[in-house]
């Protein structure tokens, strides 16, 4: 094992207002230097847990390129901290499936509808209670979609183009989906039964924890010209959906974690946290992991899309059928990625982090060509949420990623001591914000001060040049998982 | 996400607790043995399952015999065990006989808790900073959940 004990915060270099950088030099194991973006009250923030010393671990992996990263919201994880980047030559690097997490493709879609929020404003108890009741969240509550190893097999491979088949997808969803909802080289084989036992009646469900789906407004314009190539509007009504691929990508990361765990001393890779357990990417661990996640990325993207085909009928019932539902984006913000960055291939791993490419990146989907690739982050329960787009540079910055969210600030049982559940629900209700919710208690772990402050992690992004902003939500309800 | 009853109950030698970290929870265990860390950590996990989804005991008896590496692995993966049990197949045991069969290798004994509803809330038993480490007093063991 190697010694970790050096403070990270006393290395930390200012490089600019918005970037600080702890020296390869720092310790003997690290290979590039670790790169946090922040101003110096989000560095404070993120320097109150171990998330530098996460950051510092994984500079070590074999194959790391340029810098690792943490994005401005990031926190304390396992293994990789959360918020962070980090890419590794996949000719001589490796791939680590604690380095993507265990919900494989977490991610964020956001819809619009041609609705104004004062059209909708009477009926928005309604409409929440309706999406709560048929959008399974939380504990318990099962998919009304179960699939055959058949069906899983084709969600695996094709994504949600399997969904276009089957009538809860259309091809503008597929063009507006990060990957178009499907990436290549899914191995349906290397995903184990347990992973399709927990996965098979949870396609379409939210599951638990920070999850949600949530009625918005378009509070705020930043940009009108990339406001308008997204379809956004001042007041206009939108959808913002928070999930990932659930027990299925949970499964397939245990099973690879302890597979690669086994294989460390063979493949002669040492770790300063075992959770970082990794194999060279070329390897046969490597590839049969790769083949997996890949299959759990579709996997989550079917969830994503299947959610928003009953949140289209849900508007349709209770609104008509001008309350059609449209499709602004899909991101990941937990998945490893073959990418090209500086004339090589790598592959990205983003472990609470959202791709952030500019105009001119040629996987940035066609509709937005002109003004970069759609980053959407949402903030904590009841603050709002922010739409940017990427910028070229970002590709320079940070291997083209930004944030994934607020961050959180504390644990969930320090913000459980803070402030009852009840308290949560009623000063979200005092700002008119309808929410439902599982349990008090998992209200209160997710209460706003949990968290850091959305404003200002995103202006950090974009002062830092990654990404422009766009636009602002501001929360009308919310269904948490 | 904590237990909705205060189980936390630790001392020097025996016992379970729950300690913070920013996004998940480790669990911090106190044991004279492999066998006995094994079952405290068991209630530590069992405790975590809301009151509404606790079903009747039930006579489903299981046994599972582990082996891995090291015994701090034995620990995560019976805990990943449990993960898939809860959630996979409602099922999770209210008390284990544990017995140990070698260095990192034992055999566990059952009794189901049957629950309402799938156990959903953790996703993974991590290998962060997972130990079973000697103390003067017996055994110490930490595992991270992901939730």
């Amino acid at each position: 094992m190697t010694d970790t004990t050096h403070a990270p915060g006393r290395s930390l270099r200012r490089i600019s207002s918005t970037l600080y950088e702890i020296p390869t030099e720092t310790r003997p194991d690290m290979r590039v230097p670790a790169r946090v973006y922040a101003d110096r009250r989000l560095l404070e923030q993120i320097s109150s847990d171990r998330s530098l010393e996460q950051l510092m671990n994984v500079a070590t992996l074999p194959g790391a390129v340029d810098a690792v990263y943490a994005m401005p919201d990031a926190h304390e994880g396992y293994g990789f901290p959360v918020g962070g980047v980090a890419a590794f030559r996949t000719s001589d690097g490796i791939i680590s499936p604690g380095g993507v997490g265990y919900d494989i493709n977490c991610g964020v879609r956001l819809l619009v509808s041609p609705l104004r929020a004062h059209e909708i404003s009477p009926r928005i108890e309604d409409i929440v209670h309706q999406l709560s009741r048929s959008i399974p969240a939380g504990a318990g509550r099962e998919s009304r979609f179960e699939m055959s190893d058949a069906e899983l097999d084709r969600v695996f491979t094709e994504g949600c183009r399997y969904l276009v088949e089957r009538g809860m997808a259309t091809d503008h969803d597929l063009a507006h989906t990060e990957s178009d909802g499907c990436l290549s080289g899914a191995c349906p084989d290397g995903v184990s039964q347990r992973a399709r036992d927990r996965g098979r009646r949870q396609l379409g469900t939210m599951g638990s924890g920070n999850h949600f789906v949530e009625v918005e407004r378009v509070e705020r314009i930043f940009d009108p010209a990339a406001a308008e190539a997204l379809g956004l509007e001042e007041d206009r009504v939108a959808l913002l959906i928070h999930t990932g691929s659930r027990g299925l990508g949970h499964q397939v990361c245990t099973d690879y974690v302890k597979r690669m765990d086994r294989a460390m001393e063979r493949h002669g890779i040492t770790l300063p946290d075992r959770q970082l357990a990794c194999a060279p990417f070329s390897s046969e661990e490597g590839q049969a992991y790769f083949g997996a996640m890949v299959a759990a990325a579709n996997y989550a993207w079917c969830n994503r899309q299947m959610i928003t085909h009953v949140a289209r009928e849900v508007f349709r019932q209770e609104l008509g059928s001008d309350a059609d539902l449209t499709l602004v984006y899909d991101v990941a913000h937990n998945i490893a990625k073959v990418e090209q960055h500086g004339g090589r291939e790598v592959c990205v791993h983003r472990k609470g982090a959202t791709r952030a490419f500019g105009p001119s990146h040629p996987e940035t989907p066609a509709a937005y060509r002109h003004v970069g690739q759609p980053v959407l982050i949402p903030g904590s329960m009841g603050t709002g949420s922010h739409v940017l787009v990427g910028r070229d540079g970002a590709l320079e910055l940070s291997f083209g990623s930004a944030c994934h969210g607020a961050g959180r600030r504390m644990s969930r049982g320090q913000a459980r001591r803070m402030q009852h559940g009840g308290e949560v629900r009623r000063e979200l209700t005092d700002k008119g914000i309808v929410v439902r919710c599982p349990s008090l208690k998992e209200l209160a772990e997710e209460a706003p001060h949990a968290y850091k402050d959305v404003d200002h992690v995103v202006d950090v992004v974009e002062r830092a040049g990654i990404a422009h902003k766009v636009a602002r939500l501001g929360v009308m309800g919310v269904v948490k998982g | 996400m904590c237990p909705e009853k205060a189980s936390t109950s630790i001392d020097e030698e025996r016992g379970h607790e729950y300690v913070d970290h920013t996004s998940e929870m480790t669990i911090r265990v106190r044991a004279p043995s492999l066998a006995e860390v094994i079952g405290e950590a068991t209630r530590a996990f069992v405790a975590l399952v809301p009151d509404r989804s606790r079903g009747a005991v039930g006579r489903d008896e299981r046994e599972f015999r582990l082996e891995a590496p090291d015994r701090a692995a034995l620990l995560a993966d019976w805990l990943n065990e449990l993960v898939y049990l809860g959630e996979g197949e409602c099922w999770l045991p209210v008390d284990v006989e544990v017995t140990t069969l070698g260095e990192a290798s034992v055999l566990i004994r059952g009794r189901p808790m049957s629950l309402t509803e799938p156990f959903v809330s953790v996703k993974a038993a991590t290998l962060h900073g997972v130990c079973v480490r000697e103390t003067p007093r017996g055994l110490e063991a930490e595992v991270t959940l992901d939730l």
